[in-house]
């Protein structure tokens, strides 16, 4: 099974944004926002998904993305 | 609702007190009983225990009986006492069964905690006006202190499993504020 990752870092490059503005504009702490930045957290509340865009002024999709779990590497051809 | 970031078999199953932690999960990894394996332990032990329980009224003290070691009546003193501990094992035996099924947190559960706490309630009362019974009744107190002892003997063993399966709901809770806490 795959995992989705938070690109958090991008969007709040592209808007200029440090992560403690943020979390003081939605009203998350810096450690929170910090444990999704780095894919660590377990969940996601969409209200506070929604507090993100909101301030972010983006989509849940430019957010999450869903990376597969990479294919099992083919066994090399054994000597016989 | 939410969205779970799941980390498929990687699921964290350690006790950190911080949220996240360092992230690296792998090293305070620590070995996990699952939960129909542990729930078949405690209910072995306590089925120890409810035979232990039933083995001093029904065949131990009616034989010192017989042999004139203690006084007639001492068996039916014995069985009015380990009756709220035979209470104590039937709530204790469903509440091990509904761990294993991983029906940790019910309300069913919280009954059967209350009425383990009701039974050693009444336990100790029991105990207590049989003491006093039994320190009027006899003048020889040599034979009392083996009895005494056995008593012990049997409410620690009580104890252990109660202790057990508090343990047991304690991980699961630990578990579940674990899981929570990482709910951005």
């Amino acid at each position: 099974m795959g995992r989705i990752t938070i690109t958090l870092d991008n969007i709040l490059a592209q808007r200029r944004m440090t992560l403690t503005e943020l979390s003081q504009r939605v009203g998350v702490t810096v450690a929170n926002l910090s444990i999704l930045k780095t894919g660590k957290a377990r969940a996601v509340r969409f209200t506070t998904l929604a507090a993100i865009c909101a301030e972010l002024g983006c989509q849940p999709a430019d957010l999450l993305h869903y990376e597969p779990e990479p294919p099992e590497s083919p066994e090399s051809p054994g000597t016989e | 609702m939410e969205l779970q970031h799941h980390h498929g078999p990687d699921r964290d199953r350690t006790l950190p007190n911080t949220p996240g932690g360092s992230g690296r999960d792998g090293g305070r990894r620590r070995a996990h009983i699952p939960h129909h394996t542990l729930a078949i332990l405690l209910e072995a032990t306590d089925a120890c225990v409810v035979a232990i329980c039933l083995a001093l009224p029904l065949i131990v003290i009616p034989a010192a009986e017989r042999a004139g070691e203690l006084k007639r009546g001492s068996a039916l003193l014995a069985a009015l006492g380990m009756l709220p501990l035979a209470v104590v094992a039937v709530c204790a035996w469903r509440l091990f069964s509904a761990i294993g099924r991983e029906e940790t947190f019910t309300s069913g559960n919280v009954r059967r905690l209350r009425t383990i706490g009701v039974a050693f309630a009444v336990s100790a009362v029991v105990w207590l006006a049989e003491l006093v019974v039994v320190l009027a009744a006899t003048a020889d107190s040599r034979r009392l202190v083996p009895l005494g002892l056995a008593m012990a003997f049997v409410f620690c063993l009580v104890l252990a499993v109660v202790s057990s399966a508090l343990a047991s709901l304690t991980a699961a809770a630990t578990e579940l504020k674990t899981d929570n806490d990482l709910v951005i």
